[in-house]
């Protein structure tokens, strides 16, 4: 392994201390987000100055380099928050939440299913980057669902979407670092991806109400489920890989929002009719569609910025901020390539620029209309920086811990421990997505550190590379609903900032069950199915 | 005693402890920058110093 320590599972369990570290203070402690992050981090520059080589220049250009990769979830987080205090400001939550529980005739599942599972996935297939759980949280939040059950259904529910989502750029780059053909590796990833998709929506509910709301839930479950799985195979398969998440959730969000609700047993029993009638007789100041307002305008932001490739193209051009860093080494030989522009930010794509659009198109909006408050500006600056402080705090050490880890080669060294299982390696095959996602908080990321490794251990063990790299991306787009800057998105947008942890708790299991499930699948096909597959 | 009163001072500034260290990681960013930039080890180390200053301001606080 060149450049790394000689391989010694001691070692290996070394460098999984920082994150052990900062899950067990999360999860068991409650330690804030920041707090942990800064333990992470400081264990990370330990780990690394004893055993990986890593230098004061080294680890100061991690460092920096976390630092600056914080800009772009930040700018996200920030933006989302805005659109939700602005509608907040004007009472939309309370428009939006009589309006769904009106259409879902009162039924909890069904608002949850459609919001915090399909509607993410619609989102994710255009803009990805945390947008889909930066607008689907607060929904849910303004539902009158508890805002961290809020924060970590709408992590759960965007997951199956993410290799294909961001019109595919977490796919791209499997295409692009590999010769394999495109449409063979889109082909396992979307099998995997469709299978998981249906167990986010198990999750979800399960998560709600445990087996009771799976036996509920599981006519629409299977409905919406089946429908954004199969379309997302089909198209993805024969049509374009790149636009198969956005029409697979907007196939979900049809089926849920027309067709699931007019089934028997969704339809309000005698005993829902109150709830259903105080929302319809509740006088409400205005409609849903003027409540709605901040979303339908951030949606049609997105969707004409990236729908429209010219108009990206030329906007992406315009205005690009990054640094040069130079090249940096390791003591043992571990080495990053120089980078003209690190993490570069597009800032008139960026999704926090368009999310910031969108409030401000509603701030003027709800002005027009006589619903702006009274020093409503200085209101909305309050709530945000309250809000944001703790996300940002877990974001900025989360980021600094995981870019150094990457920078002094640990996560390398994790990776390549786990290629060590021989026969067993497709199970763990997924978890080395989710430890890209986890360190780097992206499905693109996970792949870019990743695909490499996977393929090389692919043509080692004599097993079918497109089978490995399915189970790659499928892990880093699983790993999403885990990672600690999600979820500090999730907490931030929500208000919650500071309980990173237990929301990280509720997704851990989910994400621990839908890992294993696509490697074991991932074993099947490789091992007792279709041994010698290519 | 002691204890009570740290509590109180970590509750009652604790917005303002993390919008602090926040602050420094950022002022900081030149200096470290340009340490990384010129292999110049006294930026670097006075870079990183800060930068662990700010670290244990945002422990103390979030």
């Amino acid at each position: 392994m060149h450049g790394l320590p000689q391989m010694s599972v001691w070692l290996w369990f070394l460098c999984l201390v920082p994150i052990l570290a900062v899950l067990i203070l999360m999860m068991v402690f409650r330690w804030s987000g920041g707090r942990s992050g800064i333990v992470g981090w400081v264990l990370t520059l330990i780990v690394a100055y004893t055993w990986f080589g890593g230098h004061l220049h080294i680890l100061s250009a991690g460092t920096l380099k976390g630092l600056w990769a914080t800009v772009w979830v930040l700018y996200i987080i920030w933006g989302a928050m805005t659109v939700y205090n602005v509608v907040d400001l004007v009472g939309g939550f309370k428009v939006i939440s009589d309006t769904f529980t009106r259409l879902t005739g009162g039924n909890k599942i069904l608002q949850l299913l459609v919001l915090g599972w399909a509607f993410p996935g619609f989102v994710q297939g255009v803009c990805g980057y945390g947008a889909p759980v930066a607008v689907a949280a607060p929904l849910l939040v303004g539902l009158g669902f508890d805002p961290i059950f809020a924060a970590a259904t709408a992590l759960i529910g965007h997951s199956w979407a993410v290799t294909f989502g961001s019109l595919g750029s977490s796919f791209s780059i499997l295409e692009r670092l590999t010769t394999l053909d495109p449409g063979r590796l889109a082909l396992f990833a979307a099998f995997f991806l469709g299978i998981a998709c249906i167990l986010c929506g198990y999750s979800i509910a399960h998560m709600y109400g445990g087996w009771k709301c799976i036996r509920e839930g599981t006519p629409a479950i299977l409905l919406i489920g089946v429908t954004m799985g199969a379309v997302l195979n089909l198209v993805a398969n024969f049509v374009a890989p790149y636009v198969a998440s956005f029409v697979a959730g907007a196939a979900g969000l049809i089926v849920g929002g027309l067709v699931v609700p007019k089934l028997p047993m969704y339809r309000p029993k005698v005993a829902d009719y109150t709830t259903v009638e105080i929302a319809a007789a509740t006088t409400e100041p205005y409609s849903f569609n003027v409540a709605f307002f901040a979303y339908y305008a951030l949606i049609i932001i997105v969707f004409t910025v990236y729908l429209i490739r010219p108009l990206k193209a030329y906007l992406a051009g315009l205005i690009n901020i990054g640094f040069p860093f130079p090249e940096t080494t390791t003591l043992l030989g571990f080495t990053n390539k120089a980078v003209k522009k690190y993490q570069s930010i597009a800032v008139f794509t960026a999704p926090g620029t368009l999310i910031f659009t969108a409030a401000f198109l509603s701030y003027l909006f709800y002005k027009a209309r006589g619903l702006w408050p009274e020093k409503g500006g200085q209101m909305l600056l309050n709530r945000i920086i309250k809000q944001a402080m703790g996300a940002t705090m877990t974001v900025t050490t989360m980021t600094m811990m995981g870019v150094v880890m990457m920078e002094v080669g640990i996560t390398r060294y994790l990776a390549e421990g786990l290629a060590n299982t021989g026969k067993l390696y497709p199970i763990f095959s997924p978890w080395i997505g989710v430890l890209g996602a986890f360190m780097t908080g992206s499905n693109t990321n996970s792949n870019v550190l990743f695909t490499g490794l996977q393929w090389d251990v692919a043509k080692l063990l004599m097993i079918s590379p497109f089978v490995i790299l399915g189970l790659q991306t499928s892990g880093g787009a699983i790993g999403n609903m885990f990672c600690p800057m999600n979820v500090a998105l999730g907490t931030g947008v929500t208000g919650q900032g500071g309980r990173e942890g237990e929301c990280l708790r509720r997704t851990a299991l989910y994400n621990a069950i839908l890992t294993f499930v696509v490697g074991f699948l991932g074993w099947l096909i490789l091992y007792v199915f279709f041994p010698g597959i290519e | 005693m002691v204890a009570a009163e740290k509590q109180s001072l970590r509750k009652r500034y604790k917005f303002e402890g993390m919008l602090g260290a926040f602050i420094l990681m950022w002022l900081d960013f030149p200096l470290l920058y340009q340490g990384v930039v010129s292999h110049n080890s006294a930026t670097l180390g006075a870079g990183f110093l800060i930068m662990l200053v700010a670290g244990g301001i945002a422990y103390y606080f979030s």
